[in-house]
């Protein structure tokens, strides 16, 4: 500030001089005295007063020695050297004040490169954690994708399993459908034969017994299905052996008592007409009964369904007093319960 | 500048005292120190700052043989000249070398604003 102020002192103090000594001589200054006081006013309307006054403030003292020679001895080759030195001087602190000027650029740029490092860092570095955010968004998200995936691999693995546990669960049922089909088929066949042999038996049986009806009477009573034989058919009076037709006739009664129900009993009864002692004919008639039974028995009757009963003269049918009724009476029942 | 300002002051009082004037050691010891550090700092290779050290340089020639002359005085006066000029040589090879490194500074800037994307 004091330089300031005593820049501007001299700048007054050659203004003054200057118009003193053009009213005092009027001797004209020396070229390089004009060039001086150009150069100096050039330099102190320039940025130099504000960025290096001291060094104008030199060069004013220059340039007033300068004055002071051309003062004292104008257009002396004092004044000149003097006035070619201020000249210099002036020159000097503009080039002094365009040095400041550059380096207060060159710091200034500087600092601008500094600021701008610094923001690009904090860019790089805010783009980095912005990145690294990302990445770990991203990351997470992949994994909750790949969790995902790995829960819907063991739901797929788990309906994959249950799929074929019923897979063989139908299988399994395919086989039994497919076996109780076959036993059902088995059945049916078996079913079918057994029908057809029960139809085959049935008409063996009504054959059969159509055939015991040409032999006997076959009759439904309370007591059971009873076939009548005449004995006079089966046995010569007063015997118990069977006659050789009666043979043959009792095979077609055997015959038929097999193809019954095996849980049928059978009675063979013996029964004679009052002709000679109760006894007697209680006797005959049971010997009678024996003797068809065995026969029986000896076709292929089972003989623990068949028992053999002598009733003699107790359970006539007929009238014992007229030959026809004694006929009638004389006789062997084969009773089926 | 102080210093200059007294070797001007030693110059015009042996001026003033006539033909009977010291050699001006002195001031062409140090005139010859500001040719020096001209030189030094390149001002031989910047147009402006070569034209005033070839000025100062002829007119040390011319004070040497003012001073073989019996010239002291006015090689007293030319040396001063010569000072000037080499000190403004070597201000404006400095000025010279502050712009370029100020235009350096920027162009690093501008530089890294390109790098960086930003107009």
């Amino acid at each position: 500030m004091s330089t300031m102020k005593t820049l501007m002192k001299l700048t007054l103090l050659g203004a003054a001089c200057g118009t003193l000594t053009m009213a005092c001589s009027p001797t004209t200054p020396t070229r390089e005295l004009v060039e001086a006081r150009s150069a100096y006013n050039e330099a102190a309307n320039s940025n130099a007063s504000e960025l290096v006054p001291q060094h104008l403030l030199s060069a004013r003292q220059s340039l007033q020695q300068a004055e002071n020679a051309h003062d004292e001895n104008p257009g002396s080759y004092e004044e000149r050297s003097l006035a070619y030195a201020a000249h210099r001087r002036a020159l000097q602190a503009m080039a002094l004040a365009g040095q400041a000027a550059a380096e207060q650029e060159k710091a200034k740029a500087e600092k601008d490169y500094s600021d701008l490092q610094a923001e690009l860092l904090r860019d790089a570095q805010k783009k980095a954690a912005d990145n690294a955010q990302d990445a770990a968004n991203k990351a997470a998200a992949l994994d909750r994708a790949q969790r995902d995936i790995a829960s819907q691999d063991t739901q797929l693995a788990s309906q994959a399993q249950a799929l074929k546990e019923r897979e063989a669960e139908i299988a399994r049922k395919q086989a039994e459908l497919e076996k109780k089909q076959s036993d059902l088929a088995a059945a049916q066949a078996l079913a079918d034969k057994e029908r057809k042999a029960r139809e085959e038996a049935e008409a063996k049986y009504k054959a059969a017994l159509a055939s015991l009806e040409e032999i006997g009477k076959v009759k439904e009573e309370q007591r059971g299905m009873v076939i009548t034989l005449s004995g006079s058919v089966l046995f010569v009076t007063g015997k118990a052996d069977l006659l050789p037709l009666a043979q043959q006739k009792l095979e077609t009664v055997a015959e038929v008592l097999k193809n019954q129900d095996p849980s049928k009993k059978i009675v063979v009864e013996g029964h004679t007409d009052s002709v000679g002692s109760d006894a007697a004919n209680m006797d005959l008639s049971q010997r009678r009964a024996d003797s068809v039974r065995s026969f029986l028995v000896a076709k292929g009757v089972p003989s623990d369904r068949i028992t053999a009963v002598g009733k003699g003269e107790t359970t006539p049918v007929a009238d014992n007093k007229t030959p026809e009724g004694r006929a009638n009476n004389r006789r062997v029942e084969i009773v089926v319960k | 500048m102080k210093l200059v300002a007294g070797t001007l002051s030693l110059a015009i009082l042996a001026v003033a005292c006539g033909a009977s004037a010291p050699v001006p050691d002195a001031q062409r010891t140090k005139t010859l120190g500001s040719i020096r550090a001209a030189e030094a700092v390149g001002a031989a290779a910047v147009p402006k700052a070569a034209l005033h050290l070839k000025m100062a340089q002829d007119q040390i020639v011319t004070a040497e043989r003012l001073i073989r002359d019996g010239e002291n005085g006015d090689a007293g006066l030319v040396l001063v000249r010569a000072q000037a000029d080499a000190d403004l040589a070597l201000e404006l090879a400095r000025e010279s070398q502050m712009r370029k490194d100020a235009a350096e500074a920027r162009a690093k800037v501008d530089e890294l604003k390109k790098q960086a994307g930003i107009q």
